[in-house]
């Protein structure tokens, strides 16, 4: 029984000539017993040969195949080209380096070689007289000026004082006995008595005659910190 | 002296680019064919074309006689078809402009007058307005598709070979080939015509 699903698929076959000629032949006579088959069959051989009508068409005119072929030729050379530029590649890295090219856009290498310029021309301009260079060439030779500064001095006096103990027990008596006796006749025989003491050299508090203290005090604390010195 | 394609091949193993050129040219026109089918595009089809040729001479060397040249040289159009990055699909899809046929079937005389061409260069100009539709429409195929429609309509392979070359099946290769040459046909415009002479089968009508 005729199946147009199934024949649809053999037509391609039929189409393409991918058939054996006893099954060709009896799949036409199936399409033609099927208008719908056949008129699948009929449309789609009809997109073929329009296709197959456009082929010369599409082909170049004659004049186009030297180009053509130049072209080819120049490609299929142009390998050669890369293995000589791999080989100066593989060059000593001095002569690389200097054979080497850096690709730069040509407004930053403008702006680049501008910088260069400038930059070059301001480090060697010349400072006119009376400027002072940021950079001196040679050490500078600034005279030198001695200024007194008054500075506070500190002094030191020491005066060592003997003290003798019996006499001086004495005279804390003789201090204390007026005020037993009377306060009038106490008081002129201590000066009296001072007197004496004074011209005879037993005066035993600390004498700062010709002392002159210093402008500035200056206080010292001194530690002990020798066990030694108790 | 002319060599044969044994002699050719030979000769171009060796390393001679001329002897390959000369290869080349037997099947240039070929492969160009292909190139420009499968591309869409003059330009394109000359880049790949040639890509072609630069790839088999650099395989040339694996190239052992199992098979005649072409048959060879067909596995590396396929693989370069395949990888070939089209950048055309998009000129042909903003390629919307119909063909003027009035400018195209006047010419200038010596004197600067507009005149009619012959009536063979209206042919020749219908064929091409023809051919820019084929183009056109193959332009609405997958490009798997359409080199499948290629191998088989322009090279005659099995679906066989058309399946080991694209690592499918029989019946993958041959539903793509089916559904390739309907899209051609509607994108062309041709029509289905029924015959009224015959009754349309039973399973036609659930269809």
């Amino acid at each position: 029984m005729h199946n147009c699903r199934k024949v649809e698929k053999q037509i391609v076959d039929l189409l393409f000539d991918d058939t054996d000629a006893r099954f060709k032949r009896r799949l036409l006579a199936e399409i033609e017993g099927c208008a719908y088959c056949l008129g699948q069959y009929q449309s789609l051989s009809d997109t073929l040969f329009v296709f197959e009508r456009t082929t010369e068409a599409a082909l170049p005119p004659g004049d186009y195949w030297p180009g053509y072929n130049a072209t080819l030729r120049a490609r299929l050379n142009a390998p050669v080209q890369a293995i000589h530029e791999e080989k100066a590649v593989r060059a000593p890295f001095w002569r690389r380096l200097f054979a080497a090219r850096l690709p730069v856009p040509v407004p930053v290498a403008a702006a680049l070689v501008v910088g260069l310029i400038v930059s070059s021309a301001l480090a060697f301009r010349r400072v006119p007289a009376g400027q002072t260079s940021l950079a001196p060439s040679s050490p500078s030779t600034a005279s030198v000026r001695i200024v007194e500064i008054p500075v506070a001095q500190e002094k030191i006096v020491t005066r060592v004082v003997y003290v003798e103990k019996k006499q001086s027990a004495e005279r804390v008596q003789r201090q204390l006995l007026p005020a037993v006796a009377g306060t009038n006749e106490t008081t002129d025989s201590t000066i009296a008595g001072h007197k004496t003491e004074e011209e005879t050299g037993f005066f035993t508090r600390a004498n700062l005659k010709g002392f002159q203290p210093a402008d500035d005090m200056k206080i010292r604390v001194l530690k002990r910190n020798n066990t030694n010195d108790k | 002296m002319s060599l044969n394609e044994d002699e050719l091949i030979k000769a171009a193993q060796a390393g001679d680019r001329d002897a390959f050129c000369l290869l080349a040219e037997s099947y240039q026109r070929r492969v160009y064919l292909l190139a420009l089918h499968y591309c869409r595009d003059a330009s394109d089809a000359e880049d790949l074309s040639q890509e072609v040729w630069l790839k088999a001479f650099r395989a040339l060397g694996g190239f052992r006689n199992e098979a005649s040249f072409y048959t060879w040289l067909r596995q590396i159009i396929v693989n370069s078809f395949l990888n070939h990055r089209r950048t055309a699909a998009r000129r042909w899809a903003n390629n919307t402009s119909a063909v003027d046929i009035e400018t195209l079937t006047e010419t200038n005389d010596a004197n600067g007058w507009t005149v009619p061409r012959s009536r063979d260069a209206e042919g020749d100009i219908h064929t091409k307005i023809l051919l820019e539709r084929v183009l056109e429409a193959l332009g609405e195929l997958t490009p798997q598709q359409r080199l499948i429609f290629l191998l088989k309509h322009r090279e005659g392979l099995t679906y066989e070979e058309i399946a080991k070359a694209f690592n499918c099946s029989t019946g993958t290769a041959k539903k793509a080939l089916f559904r390739a040459v309907v899209k051609l046909r509607q994108r062309l415009g041709v029509e289905v015509v029924e015959t009224t002479e015959y009754e349309p089968c039973a399973a036609g009508k659930n269809f």
